[in-house]
């Protein structure tokens, strides 16, 4: 790493976010842009071996490290101008290059858990003030305070869980025990993903938060807290060591997914019932970690990268469709094209084959199975069951669409284009599986396989 | 002693925090916490450590000050209706009382955790626990997101302790990140309390 290429991972986007506070929204949407290109730039330019000593402290990034910035400012610039086509006014351009430099902050900083963990907690704090600010209703508001309270509250419960991990580093076989630490992280974790039973804020900020606020929340800081987990393990290996802690893991993931999986047949709304499929999705995430391969955690990494697609995808498309149906569109005849997005980018979160969620999923039924296939078996039944309940959520969505079908607005078609490219790229997916995996290579905390 | 000393206010002023209604109440003991706590680490730690944390607390009691002064000023309608709005959890909450209750608990929870897990040295473990129990119970046991958010902050001033105590010689980015995040922190709950009053507002006009 060098002075340039950290200027342009956290101080150019910091800059340029201001430039957005000041300037018009098509300005500041363009700003916001190039603050995710700049990022992209200063990936690009780091070299992952090399670290830059600033005061006591050397930064660097790793291979893993890169590839989550470059996929974030990736989803950054999608998410950019979704918000700009949808004619949306919020603070999403500003806030948007202030979390990314956050987060790029966070992951140079290697092994100071503590200074990386307050990283993703200001990241979470800032979409936290957009959700509470995007909409102008009341239940928007109350649903941003609600994920303010928990991800802050999981903030804490990593910070204090790092300190544990320096004691137990110091003094193992001490007062502070390896699953005590891991028990405190995975609260931390859970809380900033919303696994079952620490859930709440997830279907809550998807069903009433707005778009680019819960896009922040599950699209966004889900990648950036994997891999602060992944920094977390690398710097402190010995918290996987204890088999104990890896059952109890697995066992987790698999109660997330079948709590999200039965939430998903309660009588709700759309975007509610997508929200427990996303509960019931960290399953695969979990269970990929809790293997410890490296085929384990690059299916893991890939499963986030793609949920974090299509719920983009997903709230985006679901926000609208809902938007249509309460008249706010009445002008325009009805047509299929936002309904049939939501179709294919669910079909493509529960891994239907040939789509790309079963490409993301492939390597993880892979992993597990290396323990106990029955653990797949399951995991691929609560994806069933998530399908049969958002198919039925849908198909009562569904109105008589006059033909001949009117053309698609731009947003619709942006969307559509964005559906196809997140239900396909699974068919060639090698060379995402492989940079992945390569970089999970690097990876100490691993089993080789 | 000198530990005592700051030690018992701190105790008092926590404790007046999470059982206190009125705002101004609440407020100051927020500011007083920030400051023993930095005083604290002054003796225990560096001074310097101690002014960053000193600073931030002044500034995190400071951007706090003029939400809650909107949002409990007024005419009494205006102040029932803003509890009505920042209610976040609805009927069959606990009611201030408990509060009380949940303090003492608190209090027992720490004196009893301090003497079975010493994580850190005497006193200062009894500290950042009392801190964190007493953040926690405020956090869960709360009716309205005012407190929740007193809450919070409390817990915020509980790891930094605890983390100052375990690692002494702290670089001065671990400092500023910690307290970015707790300024950071109390500006969004500001806000969140504005924008929660001023569309609550419209929410119940609608009703």
């Amino acid at each position: 790493m060098t002075y340039l290429s950290l200027a342009l991972l956290v101080v150019a986007p910091v800059v340029l976010a201001s430039g957005a506070a000041a300037a018009p929204r098509r300005t500041a949407h363009a700003l916001a842009i190039l603050a995710m290109i700049v990022v992209a730039a200063g990936v690009l330019l780091t070299q992952p071996q090399q670290s830059l000593l600033v005061g006591n402290t050397a930064l660097g990034l790793t291979e893993i490290g890169r590839l989550e910035l470059a996929f974030l400012a990736a989803l950054g610039v999608l998410l950019t101008g979704y918000h700009y086509l949808s004619g949306r006014v919020s603070a999403l351009p500003v806030l948007l290059p202030a979390l990314l430099a956050s987060t790029a902050a966070g992951r140079t900083f290697g092994p100071s858990l503590l200074v990386a963990a307050s990283f993703l907690q200001l990241a979470a704090i800032l979409a936290s003030l957009l959700m509470v600010s995007e909409q102008p209703d009341w239940q928007a508001g109350v649903a941003g305070a609600v994920y303010l309270t928990l991800s802050a509250l999981g903030g804490m419960a990593l910070l204090f869980g790092f300190v544990l991990a320096d004691l137990q580093r110091i003094s193992p076989g001490g007062l502070v025990t390896v699953p005590f630490v891991v028990a405190v992280l995975a609260i931390g974790v859970a809380l900033q993903w919303g696994v079952a039973p620490l859930y709440f804020w997830l279907p809550n900020a998807f069903q009433r938060a707005g778009p680019a606020g819960a896009a922040l929340a599950i699209s966004f800081l889900g990648p950036a807290t994997l891999g602060l987990l992944i920094q977390a393990l690398s710097a402190q290996p010995q918290l996987v060591a204890d088999e104990t802690v890896t059952r109890f893991l697995t066992y987790g993931s698999l109660f997330t997914a079948v709590f999200g999986a039965l939430a998903t047949l309660a009588p709700a709304k759309l975007r509610r019932t997508l929200g427990y499929v996303l509960v019931a999705d960290l399953g695969y995430v979990l269970a990929g970690v809790a293997t410890f391969t490296r085929i384990g955690l690059a299916g893991a990494a890939l499963h986030m990268a793609h949920r974090s697609l299509t719920a983009l995808l997903l709230l985006a498309s679901a926000t609208e469709l809902e938007r249509v149906d309460r008249g706010a569109t009445d002008v325009r005849p009805p047509a299929p094209y936002l309904w049939g997005t939501v179709l294919v980018g669910t079909l493509s979160l529960l891994g239907v084959p040939p789509l790309a969620g079963f490409a993301a999923n492939w390597a993880i039924y892979q992993a597990i199975s290396l323990t106990d296939w029955r653990l797949a078996i399951a995991l691929q039944g609560t994806s069933l069951v998530c399908l049969a309940a958002v198919l039925s959520a849908l198909g009562r969505l569904r109105r008589s669409y006059p033909h001949p079908w009117r053309p698609p607005t731009a947003l619709e078609t942006t969307l559509m284009v964005a559906a196809v490219a997140v239900a396909l790229w699974g068919l060639a997916p090698g060379p995402a599986l492989g940079a992945i995996h390569r970089a999970a290579g690097e990876l100490p905390f691993l089993k080789p396989f | 002693m000198n530990e005592l000393i700051i030690l018992i206010p701190l105790v008092l002023v926590a404790s007046l925090l999470s059982v206190s209604l009125d705002w101004r109440v609440a407020l100051a003991s927020l500011w007083a916490v920030h400051l023993l706590v930095s005083l604290w680490l002054a003796i225990v730690v560096t001074p310097e450590v101690a002014l960053a944390k000193a600073i931030t607390g002044t500034t995190v009691c400071v951007l706090l000050w003029p939400s809650l002064r909107a949002l409990f000023t007024g005419t009494d309608e205006a102040r029932r209706q803003a509890r009505r709005v920042l209610n976040l959890s609805g009927v069959g909450s606990t009611d201030e009382p408990f509060l009380l209750f949940g303090a003492i608990l608190a209090a027992t929870g720490a004196v009893a955790l301090s003497q079975a897990f010493p994580l850190v040295d005497g006193a200062n473990n009894f500290a950042w626990l009392w801190l964190a129990l007493l953040g926690l119970l405020l956090v869960v046991l709360s009716r309205d997101i005012v407190r929740v958010g007193l809450g919070l902050l409390l817990l915020v001033n509980a790891v930094d302790l605890v983390d100052t105590m375990v690692a002494r010689n702290q670089g001065l980015l671990a400092i500023g990140a910690r307290s970015t995040v707790a300024i950071v922190l109390a500006l969004s709950l500001a806000m969140s309390w504005t924008y929660l009053q001023a569309r609550g507002g419209r929410f119940l006009a609608d009703e």
